[in-house]
């Protein structure tokens, strides 16, 4: 029985990996459960994120420099006292008006562009 | 016998009778009228020149007795003239041919003189019914001066007795009745004319004996001179006129009395009219004067008698002195005395002529006045008679709403004034007025002056004493109405003045010397929002003030003494009081509009007490010396003042309506200048704590300006400070209220938010040196470094401390770009702190970690996060980012019931075997926190024989992603299990391993390294902060 698993594993072909298009990815996006939410990717790999029902406009909200491999989308946002969070996404589904990603826990975040 | 004489006087007298019958029947046979008349008519057209007739000319025995009479009737002289239509008096004139028509001509002659020596000697003239109508044309050319014939145009006639020899006049007696005239003299510009004049002249000179009297009465006379324009310069319209001069003694020397009296008329000068109709409504005379005399002639000198009065109506000047004319040893000399009744003045103005009162319109004036003096020196061209006046006035009242705005009552004045009314400059002396006292009432306030008055001709010098016994709410009329200002109490004000007149009208403070004292007795006074009350004050005034260098324009100076003075400003809250105050001040000329108000003091009380809104201070001693410069186009009052002025205040104390116990102020003493404010010393006690502040502040009013920034660089130390007190007056200092106001609108703030606004164009720099603090219920020591408010930026920068479990590291910062959106962010570093402590001082450790509490030990932590607030400091979560590193060596693990109930998932045996508490080696987390998610990077964690990795998240909807994993056991076991769903109630199953080769750089995956690389930026970017 292990050994067919191996054997299964060994021999099923690797799904083609999806390569992030950065493109794509600049712009306004909102997430999909709160439309409020809005995250800027910019060209120049700077973003924002701000979220309209806690009364913080664009401009006011958490900067962000992002990158991406492959289907990695690598964000790391940044403070004012000089501290960083870091996110690493995988991309699982990109067009030119929406967005999905998933974090390393299984969980799903869709964005819509605006 | 009897009988006898009888019949011879009879006899005689019938003789005598027939005698002098024979006579005048045979004069009037031999002077018959027509012959006499045509004798006259003869004799005059040898002499006159113009047309002339005498009608009738007869003989007069009775009428002239003892002397004989000729009389004359219709003399009648013609000389035609022509008045140019176009002069201004040609239609006031009435011309006419007739120069002159005499009714009756009466001429008496001594008959003894002439029958004795053939002399014509006129002794009486009587003139009834004449008319007389004189002209002088533009040219000069006179009816008059053509009456007679020259030498050469008379024709010789054949010599009569008569002409033979001249009449010789020595009159004794003239007497003019019914005299009417007009003389109109246009070279002259004057209009005269009279009607119905009755002149009596009696006279006797028997040498060296001269007697005569003179009665002239004109019941109308009136004048009308013009000016070279034609405009009217003296008009004269009398009635009732009436002269007597009587006189006797010898030509040189006479003694006598002329009276001259004005029943009514109207007199005008230029346009102004003298007499009025009150004056003529009066009964009394309009103008009489009584003229008691001595003339001596030889020197031309006159005496006035005693007796001597001018009266207008029923108001009497006495005169009396020498007077003498002009002579060749010198000019004219006047010695003169004169003296008034007591006048009363209101009913003199009531009759005075409306171009002398009409600057009194508005005005009552009254009181009883009465001026003696002299006039005495010579009179010359340019040269007047030195007069002493002596003005006495008594029960005096003036009232002139426009000007006074209360009646003066109870004036009582005597002056003396000597006056040199000389135009010449070679005569030219001093005048001046010795004020004995004027003294006066208003209201309730008495004042009184006396002093002296030179130069009163031209720009007087006044040397005065003034007193005043002044009821302050009687001043408050006479202010400004825009002042606003209420008073009451009273001052008693003693003031020397010595000042020009000009100086005082020109509002000249600087050439004005005065000084005095105000002695104030329950000083209440309200200035538009100021309040000032003492119950006993002392002011003493000087003008000039000396000056020193920095005072140069300052001419006024006050000194302020009392017992007590309370000022209350409403606008600003500030409620004052100085105990036994001592203030200096000096001020320059406040009355010129083209200087600024401004003001050099120096104040010091005993005991001040203030209260500002809900701030009370009170302070011991106060010593307040500087100056300030007013300038009226701004709002904010220092700008307003420019105040430059040192204070030190001892001992004080200030309570605040939300300080829970009053700040004592030890020692306060600073500097203020617009460009800088330099605090030498603030030392304060608020409750247990002390504070020492010193430093300086720059630009303050460049800042209140808008053209730069306020700047700071203040030290605080302390021994003790109570940083949560602290931060309990400091919440919401530095607001701008409209900015504030917009952006409430703006951002629908409820008007129950009020957070704290840093101050834009800021500058201020805080450094501390806190030897023992407590902050957020935490005992700190040492504490030491800067706080910085930096244009809208509120920094704690780099404050290190140390408290009873660690050093600590904190900066922190706080913005409020809107009033709905603050930032406030921390860089925290614990540094050897006890496990314990730290949870206590930063609960929210107990979130980040929460099994951290299951430790033992010292560990370093580290935390940067920041987080927006909305106006309630309520925190705005998707802002919320933050990033933590705790890292401990020799940790215990504490028997707690997360270790036990991990190690019971995990099949933990004898875990705690040989120790209830098992040390740690070292312990490394690193954490982050973005919004609500709380990301816990793997880290190890070492219990007795086994080794544990743990990672993973959770958040603040306690939802969980854990996965913990044995990496180290006493059997050969990889176990994991991930831990899910809610943090209360968990999920918890077997996973997958995922850290095994993680701390095994060799054999570490791709996301192995990545996630080891993402830990060591996460701390190394929180310790890049620690000093």
């Amino acid at each position: 029985m292990l050994l067919a698993s191996v054997l299964w594993v060994g021999c099923h072909p690797e799904p083609e990996e999806l390569v992030v298009n950065e493109q794509m990815l600049v712009g306004t996006w909102v997430y999909s459960n709160n439309p409020k939410e809005h995250w800027r990717f910019d060209a120049d790999k700077r973003g924002e994120t701000w979220d309209l029902s806690d009364d913080v406009q664009e401009g006011e909200g958490t900067r962000f420099n992002w990158s991406t491999a492959g289907s990695k989308l690598m964000i790391d946002l940044y403070g004012e006292m000089g501290q960083h969070v870091y996110y690493d996404y995988t991309v699982i589904s990109q067009s030119e008006h929406d967005l999905t990603y998933q974090d390393i826990y299984g969980n799903t975040r869709s964005f819509t562009k605006k | 016998m009897k009988k006898g004489w009888k019949i011879a006087l009879i006899s005689i007298g019938s003789l005598l009778g027939t005698a002098i019958i024979v006579i005048v029947i045979a004069l009037w046979l031999v002077f018959t009228p027509a012959r006499l008349t045509s004798i006259v008519n003869k004799l005059a057209g040898g002499i006159l020149q113009c047309e002339n007739h005498f009608e009738r000319v007869e003989l007069s025995l009775f009428k002239t007795y003892p002397n004989l009479g000729l009389k004359v009737d219709n003399v009648v002289l013609i000389n035609p003239y022509q008045i140019p239509s176009d002069h201004p008096l040609a239609a006031k004139a009435q011309p006419n041919d007739t120069l002159a028509h005499i009714s009756s001509l009466v001429v008496g002659i001594d008959l003894k003189a002439y029958l004795h020596d053939k002399a014509v000697v006129v002794r009486e003239l009587w003139l009834d019914g004449v008319q007389a109508n004189l002209y002088t044309a533009p040219d000069g050319w006179s009816n008059i001066s053509s009456i007679f014939k020259s030498s050469d145009d008379q024709t010789p006639s054949e010599p009569t007795s008569s002409e033979s020899t001249l009449p010789q006049i020595d009159l004794q007696k003239i007497t003019l009745h019914d005299f009417s005239a007009q003389y109109c003299n246009l070279q002259q510009q004057m209009l005269a004319r009279l009607h119905h004049a009755e002149l009596h002249l009696q006279g006797q000179y028997h040498d060296p004996a001269l007697s005569g009297k003179l009665l002239l009465v004109l019941p109308h006379l009136m004048v009308d001179m013009r000016d070279s324009l034609g405009a009217p310069s003296i008009y004269a319209n009398l009635h009732n006129l009436s002269t007597r001069l009587d006189g006797k003694g010898t030509i040189n020397d006479v003694e006598g009395c002329l009276k001259l009296a004005v029943s009514k008329g109207d007199v005008s000068i230029g346009d102004d009219t003298y007499t009025t109709s009150a004056m003529n409504e009066s009964r009394r005379d309009l103008v009489s004067l009584n003229v008691p005399f001595h003339a001596d002639m030889d020197r031309m000198a006159f005496t006035m008698g005693e007796k001597t009065t001018l009266q207008l109506l029923n108001y009497q000047v006495g005169i009396w002195g020498d007077v003498s004319l002009p002579h060749d040893q010198g000019p004219m000399q006047v010695d003169v005395h004169y003296a008034t009744d007591r006048w009363q003045v209101a009913s003199l103005l009531a009759i005075l002529p409306s171009f002398i009162t009409q600057s009194l319109d508005g005005m009552q004036v009254d009181g009883r006045a009465r001026i003696t003096g002299t006039a005495q020196g010579p009179v010359s061209d340019g040269q007047l008679p030195r007069v002493a006046a002596q003005v006495e006035f008594t029960h005096g009242f003036f009232s002139a709403p426009k000007m006074l705005p209360m009646p003066v009552r109870q004036i009582d004045a005597l002056l003396t004034a000597n006056l040199n009314l000389s135009s010449s400059v070679d005569f030219k002396g001093p005048s001046t007025v010795e004020i004995d006292h004027i003294t006066a009432t208003a209201n309730r306030s008495k004042l009184s002056l006396s002093g002296q008055v030179d130069d009163l001709l031209d720009d007087m010098l006044i040397d005065a004493d003034i007193q005043g016994q002044l009821h302050l709410p009687d001043l408050a009329p006479f202010l400004p109405d825009t002042m606003h200002v209420s008073l009451a109490g009273s001052s008693l004000a003693k003031l020397h003045l010595h000042s020009r007149l000009s100086a005082i009208t020109d509002m000249a403070l600087e050439d004005v010397q005065a000084r005095g004292t105000l002695d104030f007795n329950k000083l209440d006074v309200i200035y538009d929002s100021i309040h000032a009350t003492s119950p006993r004050l002392k002011v003493a005034l000087q003008l000039p003030v000396k000056q020193n260098r920095k005072q140069r324009n300052h001419l006024i100076g006050a000194h302020i003494t009392g017992g007590e003075l309370h000022v209350d400003m409403a606008n600003t809250g500030l409620n004052a009081q100085l105990d036994d105050p001592d203030i200096r001040v000096t001020l320059p000329n406040i009355l010129d509009p083209n200087q600024p108000l401004a003001a050099s003091f120096n104040i010091a009380s005993s005991h001040v007490q203030a209260e500002m809104d809900s701030m009370l201070v009170y302070s011991d001693t106060l010593t307040l010396r500087g100056s300030v410069r007013n300038d009226s186009t701004q709002q904010n009052p220092l700008l307003q003042w420019h105040p430059d002025v040192d204070i030190d205040l001892q001992r004080g104390v200030l309570a605040m309506a939300n300080m829970d116990e009053p700040l004592r102020l030890t020692h306060f003493q600073f500097n203020y200048k617009p460009e800088v404010c330099d605090i030498s010393h603030a030392d304060l006690l608020w409750g247990v704590s002390d504070y020492h502040l010193s430093g300086k502040v720059y630009n303050i009013e460049d800042w209140l300006n808008h053209t730069a920034m306020l700047h700071g660089d203040l030290h605080f130390n302390s021994q003790y400070a109570d940083i949560d007190q602290l931060l309990t007056i400091l919440s919401g200092m530095g607001t701008e209220p409209d900015t504030l106001a917009q952006q409430r609108i703006e951002d629908n703030v409820p008007k129950e938010a009020n957070p704290f606004i840093v101050p834009k164009d800021v500058r201020v720099t805080l450094h501390t040196n806190i030897n023992r603090c407590v902050a957020f219920g935490n005992d700190l020591n040492e504490l030491a470094g800067s706080i910085t408010v930096n244009d809208g930026v509120a920094v704690l920068d780099q404050v290190g401390f140390t408290c009873k479990a660690a050093r600590m590291q904190l900066t922190g910062i706080y913005k409020s770009p809107r009033v709905n959106h603050l930032f406030t962010g921390i860089d925290f570093h614990l540094l050897d702190i006890t496990v314990e402590e730290l949870i206590a001082m930063v609960p929210s450790i107990d979130t980040l970690v929460p099994m951290l509490k299951a430790f033992q030990g010292r560990a370093n932590f580290h935390l940067a996060a920041e987080c927006n607030l909305n106006a309630f400091y309520q925190p705005k979560m998707s802002t919320l980012i933050g990033a933590a590193a705790i890292n401990g060596k020799d940790l215990v693990v504490m028997d707690n019931a997360t270790i036990a109930s991990l190690a019971k998932l995990l099949q933990f045996k004898n875990w705690r075997e040989h120790d209830n508490n098992i040390g740690i080696d070292s312990l490394s987390v690193e954490a982050q926190v973005f919004r609500k998610e709380i990301t816990v990077y793997p880290f190890l964690l070492g219990l007795h024989n086994y080794q544990l990795c743990i990672g993973g998240r959770h958040t603040l909807d306690n939802l969980c992603n854990y996965h913990l994993e044995l990496i180290k056991c006493p059997l050969p076991v990889r176990l994991a299990v991930d831990v899910n769903g809610s943090l209360s109630k968990p999920n918890i199953k077997l996973g997958s391993v995922q850290y095994g080769e993680m701390y095994k750089p060799e054999k570490r995956d791709e996301l192995q390294t990545r996630t080891l690389e993402l830990k060591r930026l996460v701390r190394q970017a929180l310790e890049a902060n620690v000093r």
